[in-house]
């Protein structure tokens, strides 16, 4: 005897359980496999009578019985079956099976968690994992079904997924998608559809790939389909089978391709090949729109187009009918096309035709004026032309006045809503076309606000600016701090130049003086110019003469030297030239140092007034070997307290042109003298004594700045001149003497006095009293020592030389009041007094204005016998705030003075102000 | 609002911002490089906050991911500023030529940091960190332009304002140069986020009409809860989380989410994902999206 399987029909032994082909459960109710184990109290009967008394039984019954299953489960039946065998457990489970969205779902959870030993192991077989379709034309759509089988047990689960790059087939009906999950126990029929309108035309076959994963194992089903290209077939173009090919015999016969293309046959044929027609648009008409064609393929570059005019202005009555016209043309000897549409904001307007005339488009505009009480009305069309370039002209319309009473309908329009500004009323007594409930809402009041928050914060910074540093007749205290701001502009000091050759004589130890034309004079040589230079004061008056601030009109007097790696060159002196007789080693001792010449000279910097600055000169000298150049910058600068141009700016850029680095220092003598007076005295601020012997100071001890009066009285010193050496973006010098000028007659007087050549003095100046020789004659020498250059580096170094302040009018005689330094907030500044005819008995009191710190000296400092005038100086800091602040010194003999100070910010006060 | 009004909002957040960072910076007292290393500082942290916001806002993201990512942004910002001060301090200090230049690398500081915070949040995800980088070159970008230009017109202002009332500080060429450095900023951080998107939506009806939402992420979650990428706040036919559009590689996909009412795509109810074209309507809740894509060259 044998057992026959229901489901396969296969055969198994007596004593066999389940078939051994398919595990289908075999009708044997002998079999010892269940017999052990009859695990359902009560046997669960399907209503087809099959009867289930263990749970392998029910398991494989639910299998066999789908259909049934789902309905069971959906009734609750197995829920209450459990309840009733003492399975609550199962019950629960059941309950919650029953309400799974999907009820195949809720079948399979059911099985896997009943107690079964049976292994459910579901198998995936597909019926064909390769479809060809064979040729396919672009458009038409096709369905297929692929037969998926489950050769195992269980349910199988898992997904499909398309991969292809067009997406031109999708799982499912309608769009369709490209992934679906799957489940089902034993067939299953996966829709597949070619989607048409994604078909592309192309000399390579399709293929597309679906991949299915379930539990039951993966495969993958290719389906391949061939769309040939259509070749185009019609005139000159005929036989293309690609846009290029079509391009390329368009170039060969442009007009009669022109037709093609007008006419849309090229683009049918794009169509019909499933292809994208590249031109946005209508076709341009004649020539263009082969051009039109080749610019959307790339394959030339659109030329440049522009719009006239930009917009239009009309006005007319409701009804009334406007024609417009714009031209969009090129420069270039290309074709221009364009075509026209209005934007929904402007159903007022229709676009009519284009016409195209080599380089020139022009495109007919009809303006049909709505039915709209008087008021302006604003539109925009939208002109596509060359290149995808989009112009959007505005039209301005002024409805005037309508005689009508009732408007008839505005122009329809598919693709517009009608809009207007929601200002504008609608025609009261008359239905309106327009909807103001429709009428898109401004998105951009956040934004303007925002922006006008912006510009009133702008406007906040000019009023404050304005009211704080124009002239306000009304507020007298801010037309007083402000009144000398601005400088005048016309300068108090001048320069002259030497620049025309000087003849010189040479005398014992070479040294030279100019010889003023005696030509007799032995050993004569001739200098070529050599920029040095001398500062005048301008008369106050017309019949006033200017005083020089240097001993010599042409600065011969002064000189300067370079120190380059411990050789010294004479700055801005050529080599001496001189006449045949002079023996050739005197000619090479004296040209012993002399290397360079003038590249460019005195040349004239224009006056500013942002910033304000007078005229300025530069000239460059030029070394060679070694290499290095050399400009002389000098500009006429307002003084700091005076704020008027009486100072001049001198600055050497001193650059290394070679290759290698340099040691180079600058030296520079400055033959001081003030009108008439060689020999002026100094005041070094911090000393007590007004210098009329020598000083040399180096490093820290170096003050700001150095001044001489004219005239020994303090009532009126006549021209007071400041030497400031703390110059911003200028080296301070690192050495500074005070002393005689180095006239050659300090050779026999001085231990070192063979160094003193006069104008042709070298790096070191001897040091001696200023009153050595009769007359006084004094100078100021700095040095800047040479520091390590290299190559294309600078070193500027420099000093101004002017005017000074000075404040004398008010002590009689015995006081003064002068000030030098940084007067910047928080700037450190010298204040100096002048004091004279006063005894130790007496003392001398200070007045600071609050916000100042005294850093050195005293507020009330005893004074001292002295027969002539001395100093006494104090150093303070400024406060953090601007202003003009005022200084006052009392002795105790009740002589006073006083001096305005002011603290100014510069322009720019940092980086970012 | 539109992806053009909001290159305009971050231009208009990013000038207000630095403009008041600015007037911030005014109560300093301190000089030098300190000084101007907190004026940085200050606009920088503004910029950063006002245009996070902006994009949290803008995003609808939710309030926790908003106070984030505006401390990070600013804190970023302002430390891109505090640097960007000091060296344009120092420039400043070699010459006043250099005054731009200084501007200039404070500028590209800033719109540097302010995207560290996005490169940041992308490293891992592939997709996020192309956008990101593009992100953070156009904000580089802008913070050198807007220095650039900012600097200029400070220096000029100054110039010309000097030759009307002499010498002073002036309040109108810093005002006008930190306004602009803002403007230049914002306005590339919006180019940056709109110029990069490949799809976004656009809200056809109801209250959020005209608003267009750049579809950025994998996965962006259309419904009325706070943080959805496209949040419909108000729709009360909306689920919470509603529908959502798929990036894949191959396109733009829209699936349903168990919605009560469904989605609708094109009129048609979809039941699984459905591939996007552009011009498609979708419609969830009492909402209509228009799904807008660049077009894309097909091989």
């Amino acid at each position: 005897m044998v057992l026959t399987c229901k489901r396969c029909g296969n055969t198994n032994p007596m004593e066999a359980a389940f078939c051994f082909f398919d595990g289908q459960l075999l009708q044997n109710a002998n079999s010892p496999a269940l017999a052990k184990k009859p695990e359902l109290s009560i046997p669960f009967v399907f209503p087809n009578g099959r009867k289930c008394i263990s749970f392998d039984e029910l398991v494989l019954t639910l299998l066999d019985e789908w259909s049934e299953s789902k309905k069971l489960l959906k009734q609750g039946t197995f829920a209450q079956y459990f309840q009733k065998i003492g399975r609550p457990d199962l019950s629960v489970r059941s309950e919650k099976c029953r309400i799974f969205p999907d009820t195949d779902l809720g079948v399979d959870e059911l099985i896997n968690c009943l107690p079964s030993s049976i292994n459910l192991n579901p198998e995936l077989q597909v019926e064909t994992e390769r479809i060809n379709l064979g040729i396919i034309k672009p458009g038409e759509d096709r369905d297929l079904n692929i037969l998926l089988k489950n050769n195992g047990l269980g349910m199988i689960k898992g997904s499909a997924v398309i991969e292809c790059p067009d997406f031109w087939i999708t799982l499912g009906d309608g769009q369709g998608t490209n992934q679906k999950s799957l489940h089902f126990v034993g067939e299953y029929k996966l829709q597949i559809k070619i989607q048409g309108k994604r078909l592309r035309a192309s000399d390579k076959p399709l293929q597309a790939k679906i991949t299915i994963e379930t539990n039951g194992g993966s495969r993958d089903v290719v389906i391949a389909a061939e769309i040939p290209v259509i070749p185009f077939t019609r005139g000159c173009l005929a036989g293309a089978i690609s846009p290029r090919k079509l391009a390329s015999l368009a170039k060969i016969n442009p007009k009669e391709a022109a037709l093609l293309f007008e006419n849309n046959s090229v683009q049918e044929w794009y169509k019909s090949n499933g292809w994208i027609y590249p031109v946005p648009g209508p076709a341009a008409s004649g020539v263009a729109a082969v051009q039109q064609f080749f610019e959307a393929l790339g394959l030339v570059e659109a030329p440049q187009v522009f719009l006239e005019p930009r917009s239009h202005e009309c006005s007319g009555r409701p009804g009334e009918k406007i024609n417009l016209s714009f031209t969009i043309y090129s420069n270039e000897k290309r074709h221009v096309y364009a075509h026209a549409t209005n934007t929904p904001s402007t159903p007022w307007v229709v676009c009519k035709q284009t016409d195209s005339d080599k380089n020139k488009s022009t495109i007919s505009v009809e303006v049909i004026v709505p039915y709209l009480p008087p008021c302006q009305v604003e539109g925009r069309i939208n002109i596509f032309s060359n290149g995808g370039k989009v112009f959007r002209p505005r039209i301005y319309l002024s409805v005037l006045e309508s005689d009508k009473i009732l408007p008839p309908p505005l122009p329809v329009s598919e693709t517009t809503t009608p809009k207007i500004t929601p200002t504008i009323p609608t025609p009261s007594g008359a239905t309106s076309e327009f909807n103001d409930s429709e009428l898109p809402k401004f998105r951009g009041t956040p934004a303007l606000f925002l922006g006008c928050l912006l510009m009133l914060g702008i406007f906040g910074a000019v009023v404050r600016d304005v009211l704080s540093f124009s002239k306000n007749p009304v507020d007298e205290s801010i037309s007083k701090v402000l009144k000398t701001e601005k400088p005048d502009m016309e300068p108090l000091v001048f320069l002259t130049f030497n620049e025309a050759d000087t003849q010189v004589s040479f005398g014992a130890g070479l040294t030279a003086k100019p010889t003023a034309g005696k030509t007799k004079v032995s050993n004569v040589g001739v200098q070529e110019a050599h920029m040095s230079f001398c500062i005048h004061t301008r008369p106050a008056e017309k019949s006033g003469k200017p005083k020089r601030l240097m001993r010599d009109s042409d600065g011969f007097t002064n000189n300067a030297i370079v120190r380059i790696n411990g050789s010294d060159w004479f700055f801005g002196q050529g080599p001496l030239k001189f006449r045949d007789k002079a023996p050739q080693e005197f000619i090479e001792k004296a040209n012993k140092n002399y290397n360079g010449r003038w590249l460019t000279m005195k040349q004239i910097i224009p006056e500013s007034e942002a910033p304000f600055l007078g005229k300025g000169y530069t000239s460059v000298w030029q070394m060679t070997n070694p290499s290095v150049e050399i400009t002389q910058s000098l500009r006429i600068i307002p003084g700091p307290q005076t704020n008027k141009l009486d100072t001049v700016l001198v600055r050497y850029r001193i650059e290394n042109r070679g290759n290698k680095n340099l040691n180079i220092g600058f030296r520079t003598l400055l033959d001081t003298f003030i009108g008439s007076n060689d020999g002026v005295p100094f005041l070094i601020p911090g000393e007590s004594e007004l210098c009329s012997t020598s000083k040399v100071m180096d490093g820290q001890g170096i003050p700001d700045f150095l001044q001489a009066l004219e005239n020994n009285n303090l009532n009126d010193p006549g021209t007071v001149a400041n030497l400031g050496l703390q110059n911003p973006g200028l080296e301070k010098p690192s050495r500074l003497t005070l002393g005689c000028w180095p006239d050659y007659r300090l050779g026999n007087i001085l231990h070192d006095g063979e160094k003193c050549k006069e104008a042709f003095t070298l790096w070191d100046v001897p040091v001696a009293n200023i009153n050595t020789l009769n007359p006084a004659d004094s100078a100021v020498t700095m040095y800047w020592d040479p520091t390590m250059i290299p190559p294309f580096k600078t070193r500027e170094v420099g000093y101004s030389y002017g005017l000074g302040t000075f404040a004398g009018s008010r002590g009689q005689g015995q006081l003064a009041l002068t000030a030098g330094g940084s007067f910047q907030p928080n700037g450190e500044f010298t204040l100096t007094a002048y004091v004279s005819g006063h005894s130790s008995k007496d003392s001398l009191e200070l007045v600071v204005p609050e916000g100042f710190k005294l850093i050195e000296g005293t507020l009330n400092t005893p004074l001292r016998d002295s027969q002539s005038k001395y100093s006494i100086s104090w150093k303070l800091k400024a406060p953090s705030t601007e202003g003009d602040f005022t200084f006052k010194i009392q002795s105790s003999k009740k002589f006073k003075e006083e001096l305005e100070i002011r603290i100014r910010k510069p322009i720019l006060g940092g980086v970012f102000g | 609002m539109s992806l053009r009004l909001f290159v305009i909002y971050c231009a208009l957040i990013g000038g207000i911002c630095s403009y008041l960072g600015w007037a911030v910076g005014l109560s300093i007292t301190s000089e030098g490089v300190l000084r101007a290393a907190l004026k940085g500082l200050f606009a920088g942290a503004l910029i950063g906050t006002g245009l996070s916001q902006l994009d949290s806002i803008w995003n609808g993201r939710s309030l926790f991911f908003a106070i984030c990512h505006t401390l990070i942004a600013a804190i970023l910002a302002g430390a891109g500023g505090f640097l960007g001060g000091i060296i344009g301090e120092l420039l400043f200090k070699i010459h006043n030529s250099l005054i731009i230049a200084g501007w200039l690398v404070t500028g590209l500081l800033i719109g540097m940091a302010i995207s560290a915070f996005e490169l940041f949040m992308s490293l891992g995800n592939p997709m996020a960190k192309s956008a990101a980088v593009s992100k953070a070159i156009k904000c580089m970008v802008g913070g050198a332009i807007g220095g650039m230009l900012g600097g200029g017109i400070f220096y000029s202002v100054s110039l010309v304002w000097a030759s009307k009332f002499g010498p002073g500080i002036f309040w109108t060429p810093p005002a006008i140069g930190f306004s602009v450095l803002g403007i230049c900023i914002g306005m590339f951080i919006g180019l940056a986020q709109v110029l990069i998107k490949e799809a976004w939506v656009r809200i056809e009806n109801g209250r959020w009409q005209g608003k267009e939402l750049i579809l950025a992420k994998p996965v962006s979650v259309i419904g009325r809860r706070e943080g959805c990428e496209i949040a419909l706040f108000g729709d009360r036919n909306l689920a919470p989380e509603h529908a959502c559009i798929r990036k894949r590689e191959n396109g733009f996909f829209l699936a349903d989410l168990d919605s009560p009412d469904g989605t609708y795509l094109n009129k048609k109810r979809i039941k699984e994902e459905t591939p996007l074209a552009t011009d498609d309507i979708i419609q969830t809740g009492a909402t209509r999206l228009k799904f807008l894509e660049k077009t894309r060259t097909r091989a």
